[in-house]
This record gives C-alpha cells, sequence and structure tokens, in this order.
C-alpha cells in the first residue's frame, strides 16, 4: 500500500513539473509587483492572461481593431529579445484574444521568452535588494506602438517565479550550449516519444543539417545515405535511450572561415525519413 | 529511557552527517604549490570530463551537469610536454592532441605560469602567433595535475574574464 501511494505521489509530483501554469493578472495602470500568482519555475510553461479592461487606452487600441503585445523583461537584467521596437512590437509578442478586453500568451519559460540565465536573474534580483531566490518576470503589456498620450501600455507588472526544474525530454543535448568546435552530445529518450511508430524503432539514426552564418547550408550525409552509413547510428544506452557524440566542425568537414548558426536535427529510422522524432534544433555559440 | 534513546539517536545522525559531509574546500584538497620543475616533463590526457555552465547555474541534476567525455574524442591522445630553459623558468612546450580537439588552437611555443609560487593559470602563446590560451590550474597531486579549459563567448565588448562562460573541461593529466 506505501509503495503504490509512493508511486502516486511521484506521479503526481511529475504530472505539476509538467504542467502549464496559468496566470490571471489584471493589468495595473501603475507599476505593480503581483505576489498573489500560482507557483512556476524559470524553466516552466507559462500562460499569461491579462485582462487590459483598466487601461483604457488599450480598451481603445482593442475597439479600434488592434492587437495586444507583451513587453517582457528582468528588470536590472535583460530584455525579451523579441520584443521588438517600442512604436513597433515584433509579432512574436503579439497575444492572443481570449474574449473583449482578455488577451493571452504562451511562453516556453521565462527562461527561453528573456534568453538569460538564471543565475542573472538572481543577480538581477540581488541588485534591487531582494534575496537572490525572490527571481522576478516583469512585462507590460501594449499596443502595436505603445507611442501616444497618454501611452498606449499598462504598468509595469511583476510576478515571481522559482528556481529552474529540469524536466526530462525525449531529446536533449549536452551540453545545452556549444560551439562549433566543442563535443556535443545528443540524447534521445524514446520513453518521452510522442510518434508511435517512431516509439518502436529499434534502431535510431540521425540526420544533421548546418545552417551557415552569411546564409547556405550543409548536408553532410544525405537523407538517402543515412541508411548506408553506420556511424550516424545513435549508441543504444539501453532502457530505450540513445546517444550521439559529435563534432560539429568535424562532423560538417567546416572550412576556411565557415561558422555554423544552427544545426538541425532529426532522430530517424534507419530507413525510413518518414518516421522520425521531429526536427529539433540547437542555436550555437561562436567560442573566442 | 526514552529521551536518552532520542539523544542517542540524534547524536548518531550527527555523527553520520558529519562523516558522510564533503570537505570544506574540496578545490584545494591536496593541492601543491606548483614549481615548474614540477612541470618539465611530457603530460599525458587520462580523462576529460566536460561540465554545462548552464546546469550548473540552473541546479539541475548533477548527472545533467557533467559529463566523461574522455572516449568520444578521444582525448586520451592529448598530450603536452613542458620544458624549462638553463635557470629552470618556462620556456617551450609542444602539444600533441591526436585526433582530439584542441582549443588552444597552439602545438607549440612558449609557456608562462602566473605566479613562480602559487600558480594558478598556465599560459600558452607562440611568438608567430597572435592566438594565445590558457589552461586555469583545478589540482595537482604528485604525479597528477587537473586543469581547466573555459570555454567562453566571443563578445568583443568584453575582457576575456567577463566573456559569459559556457561550458567547460577538465583535463587530467598525469605525468609520462
Amino acid at each position: 500500500m506505501k509503495k503504490i501511494l509512493y508511486i502516486f505521489v511521484c506521479i503526481m509530483f511529475v504530472m505539476n513539473v509538467n504542467a502549464q501554469i496559468v496566470v490571471n493578472i489584471t493589468a495595473p495602470s501603475n507599476n505593480q509587483f503581483i505576489a498573489s500568482t500560482p507557483s512556476f519555475s524559470f524553466t516552466q510553461s507559462v500562460k499569461l492572461i491579462v485582462d487590459i479592461s483598466g487601461i483604457p487606452a488599450l480598451v481603445a487600441e482593442e475597439a479600434a481593431g488592434g492587437n495586444i503585445y507583451i513587453w517582457g523583461f528582468i528588470q536590472g537584467c535583460c530584455g525579451a529579445p523579441t520584443n521588438g521596437d517600442w512604436t513597433n512590437s515584433n509579432e512574436a509578442n503579439r497575444m492572443t484574444k481570449e474574449s473583449t478586453n482578455k488577451w493571452s500568451i504562451t511562453l516556453s519559460s521565462v527562461a527561453a521568452f528573456v534568453g538569460a540565465s538564471y543565475d542573472k536573474a538572481k543577480q538581477a534580483a540581488v541588485g534591487a535588494g531582494r534575496s537572490e531566490t525572490e527571481t522576478r518576470f516583469g512585462f507590460l503589456v501594449k499596443g502595436k506602438s505603445g507611442a501616444g498620450s497618454p501611452e498606449k501600455k499598462s504598468g509595469d507588472i511583476e510576478i515571481a517565479f522559482t528556481g529552474p526544474i529540469f524536466v526530462a525530454t525525449e531529446y536533449r543535448t549536452f551540453p545545452a550550449n556549444y560551439s562549433q568546435e566543442d563535443v556535443a552530445t545528443v540524447f534521445y529518450d524514446q520513453n518521452l516519444e510522442d510518434n508511435a511508430t517512431m516509439k518502436t524503432q529499434t534502431e535510431v539514426y540521425m540526420y544533421m543539417e548546418a545552417d551557415l552564418v552569411g546564409g547556405g547550408s550543409i548536408i553532410p550525409f544525405t537523407s538517402a545515405q543515412v541508411a548506408t552509413t553506420p556511424s550516424l547510428k545513435m549508441t543504444d544506452l539501453g532502457g530505450k535511450k540513445y546517444r550521439f557524440n559529435f563534432i560539429p566542425a568535424k562532423f560538417f568537414n567546416l572550412t576556411g572561415t565557415q561558422r555554423i548558426s544552427k544545426i538541425r536535427i532529426t532522430m530517424r529510422s534507419k530507413t525510413d525519413a518518414n518516421i522520425n522524432g521531429g526536427e529539433k534544433s540547437s542555436t550555437l555559440f561562436r567560442a573566442q | 529511557m526514552k529521551k536518552i534513546q532520542s539523544y542517542l539517536c540524534m547524536l548518531a545522525i550527527l555523527v553520520v552527517g558529519f562523516a558522510c559531509s564533503p570537505p570544506k574546500y574540496p578545490e584545494l584538497e591536496g593541492q601543491l604549490t606548483i614549481k615548474t620543475d614540477f612541470l618539465r616533463g611530457t603530460w599525458k590526457t587520462t580523462k576529460v570530463i566536460q561540465y554545462d555552465q548552464e546546469a550548473i547555474d540552473n541546479g539541475f541534476p548533477k548527472e545533467v551537469q557533467s559529463m566523461d567525455i574522455t572516449s568520444s574524442a578521444p582525448f586520451n591522445e592529448y598530450t603536452i610536454t613542458f620544458d624549462l630553459d638553463a635557470q629552470g623558468k618556462p620556456s617551450t612546450y609542444t602539444l600533441t592532441p591526436g585526433q582530439s580537439p584542441n582549443f588552444l588552437a597552439l602545438t607549440s611555443g612558449n609557456w608562462a605560469i602566473d605566479n613562480p609560487v602559487f600558480a594558478t593559470k598556465l599560459t600558452f602563446f607562440s611568438p608567430n602567433s597572435t592566438l594565445a590560451g590558457k589552461f586555469i590550474v583545478k589540482r595537482v597531486d604528485s604525479n597528477r595535475i587537473i586543469l581547466r579549459m573555459e570555454r567562453r563567448d566571443a563578445d568583443a565588448n568584453k575582457p576575456v574574464d567577463e566573456k559569459t562562460m559556457f561550458l567547460y573541461y577538465e583535463y587530467e593529466f598525469v605525468k609520462q
């Protein structure tokens, strides 16, 4: 009985770690820290639903057929790379209209949205006079252009997030960030694969393409060559887990000043390219 | 009687707890002063551990923070030979990476230490090149040395030590 209870608690914990958090907020006109939001971690998906009915300039913007955009940041650290310009928000930050005066956006995580490390978020908390665990995500909602009198925007809204939680996924690279000269390892966990046919493959192969800085791409082994290239077979670690080591510069046979910006990776069946786990990608760092 | 038992129990927990505690300053454990004469000769890599700085910063489980990649490259072909001049000071080096990556980007030239008494950095450069690289001294034993190679983002606006470190390698060398 105790064992069953333990397993149940474990399952509930895993479900909670992976669950998407929904945060409902009424946009204030002044800057506010809103403490009464559900707890979510730095690396967890979060859906923000914002009620703009208290901001007349935004209500008017919506009534005129305009869209509402999120402008994200961590105070004292960094702004979301997708914010765009104040007078021309990036479409990546366009929110979805849920109902009259209610707009939502789903962030895969605060980490991905602001593109900063947890360490930087902690430093920002300390810089603002809080303890390093009191990390906050900041944002405001605005029109496509925030300009106007009054400005078409809410006040700054800050909500708390907790430290990151590692969530196992079917694909990950080790390390998370690497350059083309570094050793990189792709891990694939078939147990977490969504594709039913891919889930049953007893051999898993890699298909990779590299996008180059300045345009162009390199495909060292075409899709048809995968089946006849044993070196592309992932190492079976047992328990339906696989691994593949490579050094990008060597794998893609880079010459001269060629530099990779992104690697696109597909775990697939040996012989049938249509049986695959979907394309994943890694943006490469440029080492000094 | 019950009180005594509970005190004994607490004492046992404390004893076990302290016995299992890691050293307070593990990076200093076994550390010796590096003398240049100690480094003279050929050192061969026996192990390379790669560390993911983001996973460390995020406090992720230990098993996703680091990985032994010795056989992945293969790093056990990587050797460095340190030579001294007539005065016993650092002079030339020869680096043989074999098929493993060479993050120093140099294979020969001159080497230096930052402090003749308590070296923390080994710097490598070449008179014919603008390239230079360094290993950070992590640990020294009688015939073993662990050196760290940091990989930082190429941010032209920051000094080298302030550029964002995204990963690092720790090389364990054994004297031949």
